[in-house]
């Protein structure tokens, strides 16, 4: 057979743009090999059960989160972090911006799954009701804003776009 | 979050990767991993290696023929939400697909890894079990069908054998005006834990009569539970068929011994069974009456 | 009393007020804010803490021998060792409670599930959960209690053999003449029992440290997210046998704590040790099992024979009841919630006569910590519940029942039985300004349409009020011997060398903007635009600024912290006057700032830019004007005006400020399932002045959403053997973005007289939603079966039963004519 099983492998994972080669241990989970192998560590957790959803990424254009996830299971994937959501310049996206104007977050630390979360959403459908909003953003715990806040800074973000007549980019 | 250590390999085909299944007795099959990687987490699997079958593309195919949707078992939940086929031919597949978790979670996780786990609490074994679907295991011996009930025989339980994979599903395509209702009971707030579930099935035939009836419950019963009296009780009536009391009164549920635990006792998992299954019924009901689904 | 508003040269205001955007978002929405677990140190060594299986178990013997030759084990730390090393933590009660020796590992027992027992220091995290599957531990099983009541029976288990009794602490709490009010009553209305759950907030971020020893200097930094920690210093001091300045804390960004962090001294001191002993950084990480096991609680608390002296018109004359507080095994921050209840006595309500029978026990579940709205919300929530139970019982109007008995504006500044003075408000104005909100004309006629189709609609207030900045002098009511009293923080503003304005300050925000909110008192202040004044990032001791009450708490930080900010500047901003007018040859009444420059009104080119006032002191001092004494870098202590309360009748003010909550909640409950839906929510506050509008109303949010979290899905559910059954977000279902609605708010303003800026601390809520919610269900029930909503937690099933069969909460709730005595 030309496969076996391996506790540890060579890995090359684009994170951002970058392309990472690294040997990671079968064991390893994708958020920890963000966090410790990249020191990306903008990515958070917060249970361990896959229910917060602090970890969250997107993984080959696909919605995941990272702790329900093997790094080597990312052999050769495209990984988008929230250090890659600002402009090329540092300056906030839009969708960065309307967290900020909508005061959508306080202690800060789920945020950054929250944002891929809506990320994603707004690029799957542009133009959400409440109703879709708050199911694309059920993987998502947030202890201190009561969600209110995030729902509106992204209904905020969809009228803008809906407005300037583009896609959420 | 901090596994055992552990072996990973990633086959390049399904017979490899039960030839991979096969040469190492503690290999166990890593789909969407959405339940297998939290118990890993939780040290309680006794997998030492994990075959990664998440990546084969020929597990992975929705196809549509005159009789059958066959969804391969490594499909995303995503993939079923947004599969046309789906949406023509058995659009109640995506809207339960939809109910589950969350979209992190319909992202990755699996219509077979649901099945294989069969927990008393997922979606798919008890809707498979009411559309009648075929359950198709692969192992050194080749494919083998069997049907969803025979598949799902008890808590966390299936009748996939050691070196064997769920490879696949197959949903029957109904030929005349059907309903389907999967009606759950969630815990913990909207669509986050089934304490109960009723999923009900009916078909309308030629001369306007009832049949193909099946009313399956799970949360009460170590398996996708058929309410047989109930399924007796609304065949040969016609599409106007309005007795659900009656229907689901005939189904004793003192024979019923559901478990209690933290989200629900077992007399509240109990008391919930008729109110649910008249509500699946009604549902299936008025569709039938349509003539479609909506 | 403090001095500030002294200064009345500033600027026009033009910062406090507004919502401005925050200067904590840039970094924290690009992923570059700085949490506990992002810290690396080189050679760091990794914390693994293997916890007890058992509710109360007895430790026979612990085998390491094998672990220790595992892959990249460093140290293996057991009780054994802990007993030699560590004193007991200090106890805040008297004996028994104080006499409850806690360890930070379980020293020859365990006393709860989740307990930590060994403690693991690896190579990496992975090797150190490896080498704990090596362990062998020899548990004898006792029998374990985790009720609090029957904590207290004869016989019952003791979670602690040394007190020789479960109670941490008892006392009467006796005001005003119930008897004579019992007796004077139209009616009396008994209920036998009504219980507030257990729950707890589970800040997304759990905890995490990363802890480093310096032999040199006996000193120990602990980089971590405790959000109180010179109360921490005061535990680990004595414990480690240390003085309290060889222990540095830092904090930075921390992913919120609602009060939960605030007792991580006991994880902190096993860092510590294994920090000492290996000669390296250590790294603890806690994920969210370990902290739903073994982190911080909320209080859960059962009222029990509860006399409420009714007059006819609905007038509450006072209530009578003996309250159990479980505060699971160890008593840490307690027993002051044994106190701090009595903060708000009457909640909002104008009754008089009022004894409850306090008692505090330990039982075998994880110890409780303040959870946000800490103690005072159990207390308001059973008279919350008292005065919808007497609406529904003697058939008056719940919305009328209120306004009978609310404590009127007019009677503001208004002083409660116990000696605490409500500084401000508007109670009935809030309420009718919820039920607009929610258009209760409208409901009620819902309510009456959708009888017959299976689902009954409720309506429910909770009215609650939330007392910020603790007299802690309270805790002399616990312990007499206790040296507390008052509050305070400190800040420090200061030019630096080139003229760039800094502002440090003693707390730990986790989420609430200080850095924002103190750049705009700042910037009015001092004339700058609030991008010109930067504030440093979290708590550090070492910057010599803070106070044994530094942190961020108890709703607190817009009065004391503000006050701190506010005083500082003032002093930073007469400096500058002084020096200014020295250079400019003004006289200082002359001088007026304005962006970064001070200069002489009317002759704007006589001016002089900070860098150059910075650089006269900094570097270029003979250049100093004569006789000035100035440093351009200032610190003020903000303190409240307190006094020591009278321990002997439980008598003073406790809190300086009362922000008021009225909301008003319509719920759809499903007649079949108990399913309960949320329909519409209303949440009107009083925070006096704001300083910052938009991130009172995110307080406001976020504390509702916890509580309808807390009020239909979470919950801490102990078996009888002490097994949590609910320890991961499978079992405790926080609550998700469908189920909290999107909520209306409206806020009035009623500044406060006492508090430096007319602000009133908030932010912890009064758990308004339990109180809105329970109330609707009971209007739920009013209309259906009668029964009587008991219990704070109130998930679908527990809906159900009480729909189904009324009889059984219906028992032990009567009303009886007057005069019968308790």
């Amino acid at each position: 057979m030309s496969n076996t099983p391996s506790v540890s492998r060579s890995v090359a994972v684009t994170v951002n743009g970058t392309t990472y080669q690294r040997d990671v241990a079968a064991r390893t989970l994708l958020v920890h090999f963000l966090r410790e192998n990249l020191n990306l560590t903008g990515t958070h957790f917060g249970c361990d059960t896959g229910h917060c959803g602090s970890c969250t990424v997107i993984a080959n254009g696909k919605l995941i989160k990272s702790c329900m996830m093997l790094a080597v299971q990312a052999d050769g994937a495209q990984i988008e972090t929230v250090e890659g959501l600002a402009e090329p310049d540092g300056s906030l996206s839009p969708l960065q911006q309307a967290f900020s104007d909508a005061h959508a977050l306080q202690c800060g630390f789920c945020t950054p799954g929250l944002m891929l979360a809506s990320k994603y959403l707004l690029e799957h459908n542009p133009n959400p009701t409440e109703e879709e909003i708050r199911r694309g953003i059920k993987g998502n715990l947030c202890r201190c804003t009561g969600y209110v806040n995030i729902v509106r800074a992204i209904q905020n973000i969809a009228a803008d776009s809906a407005e300037k007549g583009d896609l959420v980019k | 979050m901090l596994l055992k250590e552990i072996s990973y390999v990633r086959p390049h085909s399904i017979d490899e990767a039960v030839a991979l299944l096969n040469s190492y007795p503690e290999a166990g099959i890593l789909a969407g991993g959405q339940s297998l990687i939290n118990v890993l987490k939780m040290r309680i699997g006794a997998y030492s290696t994990l075959v990664d079958i998440s990546a084969l593309e020929e597990l992975k195919q929705i196809r549509d023929s005159a009789e059958f949707i066959s969804i391969g078992a490594a499909t995303t939940y995503d993939d079923i939400i947004h599969s046309p086929v789906v949406m023509v031919s058995r659009p109640i597949l995506a809207e339960t697909a939809f109910r589950i978790a969350d979209q992190q979670v319909r992202n990755r996780g699996t219509i077979g890894g649901n099945c294989c786990y069969n927990d008393p609490t997922c979606h798919f074994p008890p809707l498979l079990t009411a559309m009648g679907a075929t359950m198709q295991v692969y192992g050194s011996d080749g494919m083998r069908e069997m049907s969803a009930e025979e598949f799902f025989v008890g808590y966390y339980q299936t009748a996939l054998a050691s070196g064997q994979i769920l490879a696949g599903i197959r949903i029957p395509k109904p030929k005349r005006p059907y309903g389907d209702a999967f009606v759950p009971l969630s815990v913990g707030g909207t669509d986050v834990l089934n304490a109960v579930t009723v999923t009900a099935h009916v078909e309308l035939d030629e001369p306007g009569t009832l049949t193909a009836v099946r009313v399956v419950a799970t949360g009460v019963a170590p398996q996708p539970l058929r309410m047989t009296s109930v399924e007796d009780f609304v065949h040969g009536q016609t599409g106007q068929f309005s007795d659900l009391a009656g229907a689901v009164a005939t189904f004793d549920m003192s024979s019923l011994e559901p478990p209690s635990d933290v989200h629900a006792s077992g007399l509240y998992r109990r008391r919930m069974v008729p109110v649910l299954a008249r509500r699946a019924l009604k549902m299936a009901l008025e569709q039938v009456r349509r003539g479609y689904r909506e | 009393m403090s001095t500030v508003f002294t200064d009345n040269k500033t600027d026009t205001i033009r910062w406090t007020g507004k919502s401005i955007p925050r200067k904590e978002d840039d970094r924290l929405l690009k992923g570059q804010g700085r949490f506990a677990d992002d810290i690396r140190r080189h050679n760091e060594a990794h914390v693994y803490l293997l916890r007890s299986p058992y509710g109360h178990a007895r430790i026979r013997s612990i085998d390491v021998s094998v672990a220790n030759e595992a892959p990249g084990v460093i140290y293996i730390l057991t009780g054994e060792e802990v007993a030699v090393l560590q004193k007991p933590f200090m106890e805040i009660a008297p004996p028994p409670g104080g006499l409850m020796e806690d360890y930070c590992l379980a020293v020859g027992k365990v006393h709860f599930m989740g307990e930590p027992v060994v403690a693991i220091l690896a190579e990496t995290e992975e090797l150190g959960r490896d080498a704990a599957d090596l362990i062998e531990i020899d548990y004898e099983p006792l029998p374990a209690v985790v009720d609090g009541q029957a904590a207290l029976q004869a016989g019952a288990p003791l979670v602690h053999e040394e007190a020789g009794t479960n109670v941490v602490w008892h006392g009467v709490y006796d005001w005003g003449d119930i008897e004579g009010s019992i007796a004077k009553a139209d009616k009396v209305v008994k209920i036998d029992r009504l219980h507030f759950h257990r729950f707890t907030s589970t800040p997304i971020e759990c905890n995490a440290a990363v802890v480093e020893y310096y032999p040199g200097s006996g000193e120990y930094t602990f980089w971590c997210n405790n959000t109180m920690p010179q109360f921490a210093a005061m535990f680990m001091g004595p414990a480690l046998g240390i003085p309290t300045d060889r222990l540095h804390f830092v904090t930075q960004d921390i992913g919120g704590s609602f009060g939960n962090k605030i007792t991580t001294y006991v994880y902190l001191t096993i860092c510590a040790i294994l920090a000492k002993k290996s000669g390296r950084p250590v790294k603890w990480t806690e994920y969210r099992t370990d902290h739903i096991l073994g982190g911080s609680h909320g209080n859960e608390r059962t009222f029990s024979d509860i006399v409420v002296p009714v007059m006819a018109d609905g007038t509450i004359l006072g209530i009578s009841a003996a309250a159990i507080d479980d505060a699971g095994a160890f008593p840490r921050y307690e027993p002051l919630g044994s106190v701090i209840w009595s903060q708000v006595v009457p909640n909002v309500y104008r009754f008089r006569d009022v004894r409850i029978d306090f008692t505090q026990v330990v039982t075998n579940k994880c110890p409780v910590g303040p959870n946000r709205g800490y103690s005072r919300l159990q207390h308001m929530w059973m008279v919350e519940r008292v005065v919808d139970i007497v609406a529904q019982e003697l058939h008056l109007d719940p919305v009328a029942v209120r306004k009978q008995n609310y404590i009127l504006p007019e009677q503001m500044p208004y002083e409660t039985p116990n000696g605490c003075v409500y500084d401000s408000g508007d109670y009935p104005r809030c309420l009718d300004m919820a039920l607009e909100l929610i258009d209760y004309p409208k409901w009620r006629e819902r309510q009456q349409t959708a009888r017959g189709t299976g689902k009954i609609i409720g309506i429910g207030i909770g009215s609650t009020l939330d007392s910020g900045t603790n007299n802690f002098g309270q805790a002399r009511i616990i312990n007499p011997q206790l040296p507390f009293s008052g509050n305070g923080e400190v800040s420090n503003v200061k030019l630096d060398l080139y003229g760039e304005v800094v502002v440090t300050i003693g707390t730990t925000p986790q989420g609430q903007g200080h850095e924002t909110t103190a750049a705009q008192v700042v910037s009015d202040i001092l004339g700058l635009h609030p991008d010109q004044v930067r504030v440093l990032i979290g708590h550090d001791n070492a910057r010599n600024v803070y106070t044994g009450f530094s942190g961020t708490y108890a709703s607190q930080f817009a009065v004391t912290g503000l006050g701190a900010v506010q005083g500082a500047a003032e002093k930073l901003r007469r400096e500058i006057v002084q020096l200014a007018a020295g250079v400019l040859q003004a006289d200082e009444s002359e001088i007026a700032l304005r962006d970064g420059s001070a200069f002489v009104q009317g002759q704007e080119e006589r001016a002089i830019p900070f860098i150059g006032l910075a650089n006269i002191v900094f570097a270029n001092n003979a250049t100093m004007p004569p006789g000035l004494d100035v440093s351009l870098n200032c610190t003020y202590t903000y303190r409240p005006p307190f006094k020591v309360p009278d321990v002997e009748k439980k008598f003073g003010n406790l809190t300086l400020t009362y922000s008021t909550q009225i909301h008003a909640s319509v719920v759809e409950v499903d007649e079949e399932t108990g399913q309960t839906t949320i329909l519409d929510y209303a949440a009107v506050d009083d925070s006096g002045r704001l300083i910052h509008p938009q991130i009172v109303e995110g307080q406001v949010h976020g504390a509702a959403g916890l509580g309808i979290g807390a009020a239909l899905y979470e919950a801490l559910e102990y078996d009888e053997e002490g097994q949590l059954l609910t320890s991961n977000f499978y079992g405790y279902k926080a609550v998700t973005a469908i189920d909290v609605p999107m909520m209306k708010t409206a806020a009035i303003e009623s500044p406060s007289p006492f508090s430096p800026n007319g602000a009133k601390g908030m932010g912890e809520g009064g758990g308004a939603p339990l109180h809105a919610i329970c109330s609707a269900l009971q209007d739920v029930m009013r209309q259906k079966s009668g029964a009587i909503i008991k219990d704070s937690y109130n998930p679908s099933e527990r809906v159900y039963w009480l729909l189904q069969n009324a009889e059984k909460s219906r028992q032990g709730v009567s009303v009886e004519e007057s005069g019968h005595g308790l």
